[in-house]
């Protein structure tokens, strides 16, 4: 029994709890897990047929991922001869750990945080800046004319879509006059949601959040049609695998800051107390946080579905002359809000 | 003709102007609610097939077998097909019979189309498998058998519908 | 860097790419463009076509006049009946007969069933190279609509078969008209969301305004055929200018857009399906009575054979028709196909083999586009006039 209890309190150890099970490594696969089974069902759904059912179909094709997981992993990585290797191995391992570093300061209650910092706003926004500079790493090792523009149509992206999500996080920080995730979700529950506060910030960083990590219709740097697989194009096996999961990681990442922004955090089911610590600042606020999270990102694969691509200058474009005005607009609504706040 | 037909013509159109700001915006509203009711009501026309299968239709050009008690051995078939498929043999002195090898054969129906006594006919049947390709050329007594349908298949009756496009009726349920 | 781990390289214009688009490219077809791009704008395109060439031309010397049917059809499958009814025809005019009305007008629906099936393939297609995959799904989806009731008509879902010089094979089934009706009632109400989902979408409108644009002076020059030279605002439709089949006897309108870009050849297709299904309602419902087999080759059935026309409605191949000579002589016929003009130029020396049959397909005729086109675009917009030009390989290439 004393094995037991050993492998328990391991097990709920918060450092390893929290890097490995939740909201670590093995929630993000199983998010993502459900998310592409899911993303496939509803395009399924809206395109006349029934997406992924061979595997159980009783349990409506779910174990289909979990083949796709194994076939990825099993199959032999190929490695060119012609890649840069060090850069072409490191790129996609080290932007899906990078990816998934920004939960190191998001809370996902009062308590349930590893690292308790008054900037946490200012360090994740500033983590999920990194991953799509390892990206343009990958497509420059890989050595081929696609995996090239692929890279150099993601860098454009980032340059706009950066700076808009930047933005926006600065214009909720100043609304809510804090750095600290905890703070922001505080002046939330105290006040309203930050989506009703400030709905031109919400629907910005929603759009961003989309050209950031390749959801349609800002399907760009890894256009099939165009460009093969974009920076990834050399890729086979897990390698394969994982740097298809990296966009689903930061989707995850980017929508946890939205619910913690915008969505009151863990508002309807934090602050249930049963008097069970666990249960009260774990299990029902992660629960709540991680929902919301999930239904954001099932709104964001859903557009796939319904728009085709916009080209590279499009995207840019809108971006630039659209949504960054939005931006710059959000900021504004914010003062005002701030402002109103001040008077009453 | 009673009707008046004014016949075929030319019709110029043209595009009508470039979206505005407020038409995107409702266009994409447009959309992603149509996209969201067919998310909530699907419109499947998926045959799961090798499960169900469609009864095709009548006078569907599917294998062929020969009616040996027909046959007078012409050899006509052997000379119409198109992909030199069937082939013709000496089942007994002075009496010549058609194979077929399903390696070749691309279900044109010519074969049967020229037969002067109806000895070969189609089968609705298009979708048997070999273990090998020896096993796709046919004697003459796998020829004149029809090929057995699988059993444990759900079979359909594939009806055109006006509000689904296509609509799969179970066959034991009419 | 290792010795090993260097690539060849030629030499190239300084900033130039030379990228291969092809012929094992997610977005390429049968074929491969070699592209040269500064930065993301194409400088030059060179499409290298014949990739699934098959001597078409020649293999048909060697066959009787009938069996060059089912050849002819696999340049492009999908639109199986119209591609080989010019080859039909012009075996007629080198027989000096005509098919009977209904026979006509039977060619007809089929064609049009083929034209409907065939859009529907190429905006799929199209769709799907834009990356909107709901519209290749639904476009796909509902030519399967068509595609079951041009098997219900013969017998075969892409490969008809289904001319006899001087007729059809079958004649109409039984309850096609209520079927056909239902398609057709729909498709109409298919038609409605594609404009949602699709053409007026905003984000598939800005990836075709002014993209591709063929003027009427160019697309003269390059001789392109078919709906795209029709979105270039030139009237040309060998339905009108040269009738053949029903169409003469039909109420119908060839659309002409002046645009000439991307749009206007996604929007004058779509058009066309909705001129489709018109023809297909009249021909269905002014289809005379009536043989469906020239009468000359009717006279020569046996028993048998004019028993199975009678019970069946399934035209026997006569040994007459098998074994044609045509007289000696050379005849050209011309058919509007999904994609554009087929024409088929067929000499015979008075033996029961062609001596030569020119076939000049409509997309080998579009595929010069690619090459004076494509310069001047982004690299992005290649798969958005790839597609609003319908060109598919194993046509051009025969």
């Amino acid at each position: 029994m004393a094995i037991v209890e050993r492998l328990v309190d391991l097990i709920l150890w918060p450092p390893l709890f929290y890097y490995i099970i939740f909201p670590g490594l093995i929630f993000v696969m199983i998010f993502e897990i459900f998310l592409i089974w899911s993303e496939r069902k509803i395009a399924g759904r809206v395109q006349m047929r029934y997406g992924p059912l061979e595997i159980a179909p009783r349990l409506a094709g779910a174990p289909q991922l979990l083949a796709d997981l194994i076939r990825y992993a099993l199959q032999e990585v190929i490695i060119p001869r012609t890649v840069d290797k060090l850069p072409f191995v490191i790129a996609p391992i080290a932007a899906f750990v990078i990816a998934l570093m920004p939960l190191i300061v998001t809370p996902f209650s009062p308590t349930f945080l590893p690292v308790t910092t008054e900037g946490s706003i200012l360090i994740a926004a500033a983590l999920t800046t990194i991953p799509p500079l390892l990206l343009i790493l990958a497509g420059w090792a890989s050595n081929n004319k696609f995996s090239l523009v692929g890279s150099a149509r993601e860098s454009f992206l980032i340059a706009t879509y950066e700076i808009i999500i930047l933005l926006v996080i600065a214009s909720m920080s100043f609304l809510y006059g804090t750095l600290d995730f905890l703070k922001a979700v505080e002046v939330q529950q105290a006040l309203l949601w930050g989506i009703l506060l400030n709905p031109i910030a919400a629907i910005t960083y929603f759009v961003a959040v989309m050209m950031g990590t390749s959801r349609f219709p800002f399907e760009i740097a890894e256009a099939e049609s165009e460009i093969v697989m974009g920076a990834f194009t050399e890729y086979s096996g897990i390698m394969f695998g994982l740097a298809m999961g990296i966009s689903y990681a930061r989707m995850f990442v980017y929508n946890i800051i939205f619910v913690l922004l915008f969505l009151g955090g863990w508002s309807p089911l934090g602050g249930i107390v049963t008097g069970n610590y666990i249960l009260d600042s774990i299990i029902l606020p992660g629960a709540s946080v991680a929902i919301k999270a999930v239904l954001i990102s099932l709104l964001m694969v859903f557009t796939r579905a319904v728009y085709g691509r916009y080209r590279i200058d499009h995207a840019l474009k809108g971006g630039w002359g659209f949504w960054f005005i939005m931006a710059l607009v959000s900021i504004g609504l914010s003062a005002a809000v701030v402002y109103l706040m001040e008077v009453f | 003709m009673a009707e008046t037909t004014p016949g075929p013509r030319y019709s110029e159109r043209s595009i009508e102007e470039r979206m505005g700001l407020l038409d995107k915006a409702k266009m994409h509203a447009k959309a992603l609610s149509l996209g969201m009711l067919r998310l909530a009501r699907p419109q499947r026309i998926t045959l799961r097939y090798p499960m169900e299968r469609p009864v095709l239709s009548e006078g569907y050009r599917g294998m062929i077998v020969l009616n040996n008690d027909k046959c007078i051995g012409c050899s006509l078939c052997a000379r119409v097909c198109p992909a030199a498929a069937m082939k013709m043999f000496n089942a007994a002195p002075k009496k010549l019979r058609p194979v077929i090898n399903y390696e070749r054969c691309i279900f044109c129906g010519y074969c049967v189309d020229i037969c002067p006594v109806e000895a070969l006919y189609h089968v609705p049947v298009h979708d048997l498998v070999f273990e090998n390709r020896d096993d796709m050329v046919f004697d003459l007594e796998t020829f004149t058998k029809e090929p057995e349908e699988p059993e444990h298949v759900r079979k359909v009756k594939v009806v055109i519908d006006e509000e689904k496009g296509l609509r799969y009726v179970p066959v034991d349920s009419e | 860097m290792s010795q090993q781990s260097q690539i060849l390289t030629r030499r190239l214009d300084k900033d130039i790419l030379e990228v291969f688009i092809g012929p094992q490219h997610p977005g390429s077809g049968h074929m491969r463009i070699i592209l040269r791009v500064d930065g993301d704008i194409i400088v030059e395109a060179e499409p290298d076509i014949g990739f699934v060439h098959r001597t078409m031309e020649k293999l048909a010397e060697g066959r009787e006049w009938v069996k060059n049917q089912p050849l002819f059809e696999r340049m492009a499958i999908l639109d199986a009946a119209n591609c080989t009814l010019g080859y039909i025809m012009a075996i007629e005019k080198l027989l000096g007969i005509e098919p009977p009305p209904r026979a006509k007008y039977i060619r007809t629906i089929l064609a049009e069933l083929n034209r409907i099936a065939s859009h529907l393939y190429g905006m799929g297609i199209f769709a799907i190279l834009l990356g909107h995959s709901t519209m290749y799904m639904w476009f796909f989806g509902d030519r399967e609509v068509f595609v079951e009731l041009a098997e219900r008509l013969t017998g075969q879902r892409l490969t008809h078969s289904f001319f006899w010089p001087g007729g059809v094979r079958r004649d109409l089934p039984s309850g096609f008209k209520d079927e056909l009706e239902k398609g057709i009632k729909y498709f109409e109400k298919r038609l409605k969301e594609y404009e949602v989902m699709f053409l007026k979408n905003p984000v598939i409108r800005s990836r075709l305004e002014g993209v591709g644009y063929i003027s009427r002076q160019k697309a003269a020059e390059l001789g392109i055929v078919g709906p795209n030279i029709r979105a270039s605002g030139i009237r040309h439709d060998v339905r009108i200018e040269e009738p053949y089949a029903a169409y003469p006897e039909l109420d119908f309108e060839v659309p002409i857009y002046k645009e000439g870009d991307a749009l206007a050849r996604t929007l004058q297709r779509v058009d066309e399906l909705r001129e489709s299904l018109k023809i297909l309602r009249q021909a269905v419902n002014r289809i005379p009575e009536g043989p469906i087999l020239h009468e000359r080759y009717l006279k020569m059935f046996t028993k048998v054979l004019k028993d199975v026309l009678e019970t069946e409605k399934r035209v026997k191949l006569a040994p007459a028709l098998f074994n044609l000579r045509p007289p000696k002589g050379e005849a050209y016929a011309r058919v509007e196909a999904g994609r554009g003009e087929y024409f088929y130029y067929v000499v015979s020396d008075g033996q029961n083999k062609p001596y030569r049959v020119r076939v000049v397909s409509p997309s080998f005729r579009n595929s010069i586009v690619f090459k004076y086109v494509l310069p001047g675009h982004r690299v992005a917009d290649l798969p958005a006039i790839y597609g609003s030009i319908d060109y598919f390989p194993p046509e051009a290439d025969r």
